[in-house]
This record gives structure tokens, C-alpha cells and sequence, in this order.
């Protein structure tokens, strides 16, 4: 997935106003983490459990469990 | 010998709780997020009433509704998570507040969220069996009792409400091949803690914190979310293969696909994960939020009511959730 398209879509999962970059910090609500298990599944078959999420609090975590490669520049 | 639905009336109690009125004591939760995914803007909880109160008022509506001789009852089957005592039954209970002969068969099981699907399963084995001619299977919760008040997100999930579906034997084949299942490794995940026979009801049990503004004691409902969606990816797509491999049906034999009505969210996520088409698929709980065990028998009569549903389409029926336990057939009505 292109980077930006990435980062796009974890701002609506998260419903932020701001745009995110790679390293910008972020808080997953309860409703974030429904939201993000279905968007690994679907786009990188990514299974996330509710511990690996609790443990996410920024975007380079999320890539890191994606895989680098995954995401485009 | 066959069986066939051959009625459902529902019954709710008569207070509403709105997505405002949980935004109001707590304004840091997001309603509009929540409503525009989840699909809940209301809900009924009770106020004094029990599951049984629900129950009763679900068959009375049914008598009205159907104009049936009471005398033709000969099974009750009633699946709640929130029963009246410890014992006796519930559903003996039930039985002598609706009037329905001693020679009934009543008992109570429980389940939650598969319960109205395994209820099916229980009344096609008993008019098989001859054991029960008419049966009426009821499904009746009132979770916003188990919900600590403080705990919004569960608060605006959960509704209470009851169903009364009338089974009957019939010539035709009404409720077909059924796939069940459980894994009770998920215990954990779902669960009210305190109050049983292993840990009692503890007036000083410690506040937990989660999702930052919800809190809850091991004396109320517990839901871990992400472990319970995490499980519905894992096993939903399977049992809607299995059920129709089962009935040797394919997916466009399928008129209607009503699952078990949890989330809006996650059901669009499962429907897109087997692949069954948006207008094949009802979603509606926009105004009962998610009534556990009653959700699928809701969504069924709203669809009659709708006109949506007709005499003789196939509906796959799929619950799936607390326990874990999930369960799916095909019925036609």
C-alpha cells in the first residue's frame, strides 16, 4: 500500500483531524481497535490480538507489525 | 417429521436510552463515531423488569398477535443469560404466569448471542423426536443489568428485549440441516465474573479502567472486543460454508442472510469476508442496539413487518458469540 493511502486510512480509523506521518504518536479507542483489525485482515492479512494493539502508540509500531516492505513510498 | 416457524412477535421494555443521553455523562465519548459505524442510536433497558417480565410480555403479544389455543402449547423453551433465580427454572415459571397446561415440556438454557439459533435446533429435534408437537422457544435478556454504569461502550451496545417464536410441525421442511459449534477457550472474553457458585457478588469489588472512559468490576459484564471480532473472522466465514455445504445449497440459493446482529461494523466486515452481497444481507439495529439472543428472531419479524421477507425465500440464520458458541442453519418461512 502507497504511504500516503496508509497513513490516510489510519487517520479515519482513529478519526483524527490531523495528518499523520510515519512517526507521529497515536491513541487507539476501543471502536480504533475493531476498525484496525479489520483493515490488517483485510489489506496485509495482519492478525492483531487485543495485547499487540494495547501496546501501539505510534504509527512506526503499526508498520513494524505490517512489515516495512508492505508500504510504498 | 418437519418443523416450521410459524410466528415471532418481539417485545421491548419501555425505556429508551439514546446515544445523547450516554453522551451526557460522559461527553468525551465520540456518539457520532460510534452511530455512524456501529449503527445504534437507541435502546431499551429496563427499568424494574426482568428477563422473565420480557418473556412473558413476548408470548402474551404472540397470543395476541397469532390468536392461538393456549391449549395446543405443549413445549417452552426459553434461552437467558439473566434468569430469575438460581432455581427454579425460569421457564417453569414462565409456564404457570402464561396459563399453559402441566403436561408442557419447559426448561431454560443458557446462551447468549448463538442462543436463538440453537433454540431452533432444540425444538426441530423435539416435534422430530415426537416429543412436542407446538413449541414455543423464547428468548428474553436484560445485560444493561450486568453492565456497571460507567462501563458507555458497552452501555450503547447492549439493549434488553425478548422474542417468542412459535415452531410447529409441518409437512414441509421450514427449518433445514443445522452447523454448531464451541469454543470455550474464549470463556475469558465475554463473561460476568462474580455472582455464581465460584466467586460471589463482591460489594467491594475493585473498579477496572479500559478504553480510558469505561469502567467495570468482575461483578459486571466484561467484553474484551478485539478478542471477540478476532474470533467472528476466525469462525463466522467457516460456518456459513459449512451450512451451506451441510444443506448442499450455494450462496445464490440464499435469499436473506441474517446474522446475529452485534455491530454494523463487524457484520459489513463478515459479509465482505464471505462474500455475500450487501442487498442479501439485513442490518437493522439502529433502534434495539445489540439484544443478545434476540437480535436474530428481531431482525426476522422486522423484515417481515417490512415486507421484505416472503413466504417461502431461504433465510441463513448464523449467532455467534459469548462462550464461545456459534451455531447457523437455513430456514424458510
Amino acid at each position: 500500500m502507497k504511504k500516503e493511502d496508509f497513513l490516510k486510512e489510519i487517520q479515519d480509523i482513529l478519526v483524527l483531524d490531523e495528518e499523520l506521518n510515519m512517526n507521529s504518536p497515536i491513541e487507539i479507542d476501543s471502536l480504533g481497535n475493531l476498525m484496525l483489525i479489520a483493515f490488517l485482515d483485510e489489506n496485509f492479512e495482519v492478525r492483531v490480538t487485543a495485547e499487540v494493539i494495547k501496546k501501539i502508540n505510534n504509527v512506526s509500531q503499526l508498520v513494524n507489525l505490517i512489515g516495512k516492505d508492505k508500504i510504498i513510498d | 417429521m418437519n418443523s416450521k416457524i410459524k410466528h415471532i412477535s418481539t417485545y421491548f421494555p419501555n425505556k429508551i436510552l439514546e446515544n445523547k443521553d450516554l453522551k451526557d455523562i460522559e461527553p468525551n465519548w465520540n456518539a457520532d463515531d460510534f452511530e455512524s459505524k456501529v449503527g445504534i442510536s437507541r435502546r431499551n433497558i429496563v427499568k424494574e423488569e426482568t428477563a422473565l417480565d420480557l418473556a412473558e410480555g413476548a408470548v402474551k403479544k404472540m397470543f395476541e398477535e397469532l390468536k392461538i389455543d393456549k391449549e395446543e402449547i405443549d413445549g417452552l423453551i426459553l434461552c437467558t443469560q439473566s434468569p430469575e433465580y438460581f432455581l427454579p427454572t425460569t421457564a417453569c415459571i414462565l409456564q404457570n404466569r402464561l396459563g399453559l397446561k402441566t403436561s408442557t415440556l419447559a426448561f431454560d438454557f443458557n446462551l447468549g448471542c448463538s442462543g436463538y439459533v440453537y433454540g431452533l435446533s432444540i425444538a426441530k429435534g423435539l416435534i422430530a423426536g415426537g416429543i412436542a408437537k407446538k413449541i414455543i422457544l423464547v428468548t428474553a435478556d436484560t445485560y444493561s443489568k450486568f453492565i456497571n454504569e460507567k462501563d458507555i461502550i458497552n452501555r450503547a451496545i447492549f439493549g434488553d428485549g425478548a422474542s417468542a417464536t412459535l415452531i410447529e410441525k409441518d409437512e414441509d421442511t421450514g427449518i433445514f440441516d443445522f452447523v454448531l459449534g464451541t469454543d470455550g477457550s474464549g470463556a475469558e472474553n465475554l463473561i460476568v465474573k462474580n455472582g455464581g457458585m465460584k466467586y460471589k457478588y463482591n460489594p467491594q469489588a475493585e473498579e477496572q479502567q479500559y478504553a480510558k472512559i469505561n469502567s467495570y468490576t468482575d461483578n459486571n459484564l466484561y467484553m474484551n472486543g478485539p478478542e471477540i471480532f478476532n474470533f467472528t473472522i476466525d469462525s463466522v466465514p467457516n460456518l456459513i460454508r459449512e451450512t451451506l455445504s451441510k444443506n448442499q445449497l450455494g450462496i445464490d440459493d440464499i435469499d436473506w442472510f441474517v446474522f446475529h446482529q452485534a455491530n454494523a461494523f463487524m457484520l459489513d466486515y463478515l459479509r465482505r469476508k464471505t462474500k455475500i452481497s450487501k442487498d442479501k444481507f439485513y442490518v437493522n439495529i439502529k433502534n434495539t442496539g445489540n439484544t443478545v439472543s434476540s437480535t436474530i428472531p428481531t431482525a426476522l419479524r422486522q423484515m417481515i413487518d417490512k415486507g421484505v421477507l416472503r413466504l417461502n425465500q431461504k433465510v441463513l440464520l448464523a449467532g455467534f458469540g459469548v462462550g464461545y458458541s456459534w451455531g447457523a442453519t437455513v430456514i424458510k418461512i
